[in-house]
């Protein structure tokens, strides 16, 4: 697998990160590696198994789907660590 | 006062041979005289608040309101939330943040009584195998300030090692508990996925994510265990499996009924450094001597955890550090370290299906087949032994900056841990002595105990018999 400039672009642009030209060279490098070695998956043979995504799905226990009063942030709290606000609310980048 | 561990404070706090006030004071004072050149900790939470809890807890203790853990001194990694708690995840991301509520198992500490002195350094984002992935800077290990603790739960480690609390939490993704363990002297516990609640705690991988603790002996870490273990209907992941009082049955075993078994592939001298693979061998024969049945087994494909971790790790990860976006809290994604974005761009390179030339064969679905394919191996394994012994880390620590240049080589510390995070299986790691280095450095060696699922009241009967926490008195930090 080549790991061209582009590519680091491509991942970097879906990864929502801005990476310096020294950063997308580094990555390069070392993404090359990285993919080369976990390609080794290729040839690991699973005939037989089933797929498992979660080691002990069987137990999942979703709670119910309705408010708790005393789990609720106030708003100010729920505020407290933005660095942005107006009105009581959130302010974040136009998007239209 | 020096290394008493959790059973010795409890009981002479239960005798009124100290207050909480003076075993608090005592952490406060190691903190400030050694903690410059370990730095363990990311943030101390203020004295006076400490205090004015240890005097609380106190006159509790007089009128005989006594908890499991009634002015205790605790430490948390700092990927826990702690109401009122600057909660940064060792990540400038999160640098300014202070957590709104805290994650159930604080709370479950905290309801019997734990004062909680700070915040733990690690890897950020729990990223890492030697702490040195922290934007706070590394942690120094205690058995030599040149050499690594581990990671990425490298404060909570050292701190326990270096006595600076006498109980920490951590979090093992792929074995962040325990090589930091291993590699400072301590016993530390990943429980079953879905034995602790993850809910308050900043996720890493969500389908191997565990919640643990560090102690000094296995006892404590027991003790620990059976407060924080145990359903959570805010996290959907944690089992109804009843919690036993884990340290109450520690002398239950007999060890003539025990069969361990020896997994070949993990005793690979191609693998394993010679000194560690002989302190291994050693624990085992000693074993066998009380009487437990050893056999050699093999598990196929075992080894190969490692590329199934980091296909399925780095996908969870681009996933979960999506969020993180700087709008209702921290800083946005310019502030993400080195480790973190590579491990965002190979997630997001596995999940990706608009990669001109890329195989289906990296994609999170064949790793999921080969996760299918280890839990029948394991199941197979497990109807033959007990428990599996195994090395920690391929390699006694490592010294800070001998891997950093090379992530590849660093991932591989992580070779004999992480295929039991895949599986979901718990491991305790405990102290079994200590082996000297090429350049004459002596440092700590541990043995990972694996068992089936919710084995933990076993692992911690098998880690009794293989503790040997006195070695930390061989710690010299003056």
């Amino acid at each position: 697998m080549q790991v061209s400039d582009k590519l680091i672009e491509l991942l970097a642009k879906l990864s929502k990160l801005q990476l310096s030209d020294k950063e997308k060279k580094l990555y390069a490098a070392q993404l090359k590696e990285i993919i080369k070695y976990i390609s080794n998956i290729k040839s690991f043979d699973t005939k037989g198994a089933k797929p498992v995504y979660h080691t002990n799905i069987s137990e999942l226990t979703p709670r119910e789907d309705r408010q708790e009063n005393s789990r609720m942030l106030s708003k100010k709290k729920a505020l407290a660590n933005a660095k942005r606000v107006q009105d009581d609310q959130f302010v974040v980048d136009a998007i239209l | 006062m020096q290394n008493w561990d959790l059973k010795t404070i409890l009981t002479k706090l239960d005798k009124g041979e100290i207050s909480s006030v003076e075993l608090v004071q005592y952490y406060l004072d190691r903190i400030k005289k050694l903690d410059k050149k370990l730095n363990s900790f990311i943030s101390l939470r203020p004295e006076e608040g400490i205090l004015k809890e240890a005097k609380e807890s106190d006159k509790q203790r007089a009128s005989g309101n006594v908890r499991k853990l009634t002015g205790v001194p605790i430490g948390l990694k700092d990927n826990f939330l702690a109401e009122g708690t600057r909660t940064t995840a060792a990540s400038k991301v999160l640098d300014n943040f202070i957590a709104p509520y805290d994650a159930t198992a604080v709370a479950r500490l905290k309801n019997e009584g734990a004062i909680i002195i700070g915040k733990l350094n690690m890897d950020a984002w729990a990223h890492g195998s030697s702490g040195e992935n922290s934007d706070y800077g590394p942690t120094h290990n205690p058995w030599h300030l040149d050499y690594t603790p581990g990671g990425s739960s490298s404060g909570p480690a050292t701190a326990i090692a270096a006595d600076l609390v006498p109980i920490a939490t951590g979090t093992d993704t792929g074995g962040s508990i325990r090589l930091p363990a291993a590699f400072t002297g301590v016993v530390g516990i990943k429980p079953t996925y879905g034995r602790v609640s993850r809910y308050g705690i900043v996720a890493m991988a969500s389908s191997t994510d565990s919640i643990g603790h560090f102690s000094k002996t296995v006892w404590d870490n027991a003790y620990i265990l059976s407060i924080t273990a145990g359903h959570d209907k805010y996290d959907a992941t944690t089992s109804k499996v009843e919690v036993p009082p884990y340290h109450e049955l520690l002398d239950k075993l007999d060890p003539r009924d025990l069969s361990v078994g020896i997994v070949k592939e993990f005793f690979d001298e191609n693998i394993i450094e010679p000194v560690v693979l002989a302190k291994t061998e050693q624990a085992i024969k000693e074993l066998e001597k009380k009487g437990a049945t050893i056999k050699t087994i093999s598990i196929k494909n075992i080894e190969r955890g490692l590329e199934l971790y980091y296909i399925l790790m780095s996908a969870e990860v681009a996933s979960n550090l999506a969020r993180y976006d700087g709008i209702r809290y921290g800083n946005d994604r310019t502030y993400f370290g080195q480790e973190a974005k590579r491990r965002i761009m190979l997630g997001t390179y596995v999940l990706s299906d608009v990669i001109p030339g890329k195989g289906l064969e990296t994609t999170y679905a064949k790793v999921a087949m080969a996760r299918g394919y280890l839990q029948q191996e394991f199941k197979k394994a497990f109807k033959e032994v007990d428990v599996l012994l195994t090395p920690v880390s391929p390699t006694l620590p490592f010294k800070l900056g001998s891997k950093t240049g090379d992530p590849l080589q660093m991932y591989m510390s992580d070779l004999l841990t992480v295929t039991f995070s895949i599986v979901g299986v718990p491991g305790l790691v405990v102290p079994i002595g200590t082996a000297t280095n090429t350049e004459n450095v002596k440092l700590p060696v541990g043995i990972q105990i694996i068992g089936p699922n919710f084995s933990e009241t076993l692992l911690y009967q098998v880690g009794k018999l293989l503790e040997k926490p006195e070695i930390l008195n061989e710690i010299n930090l003056a």
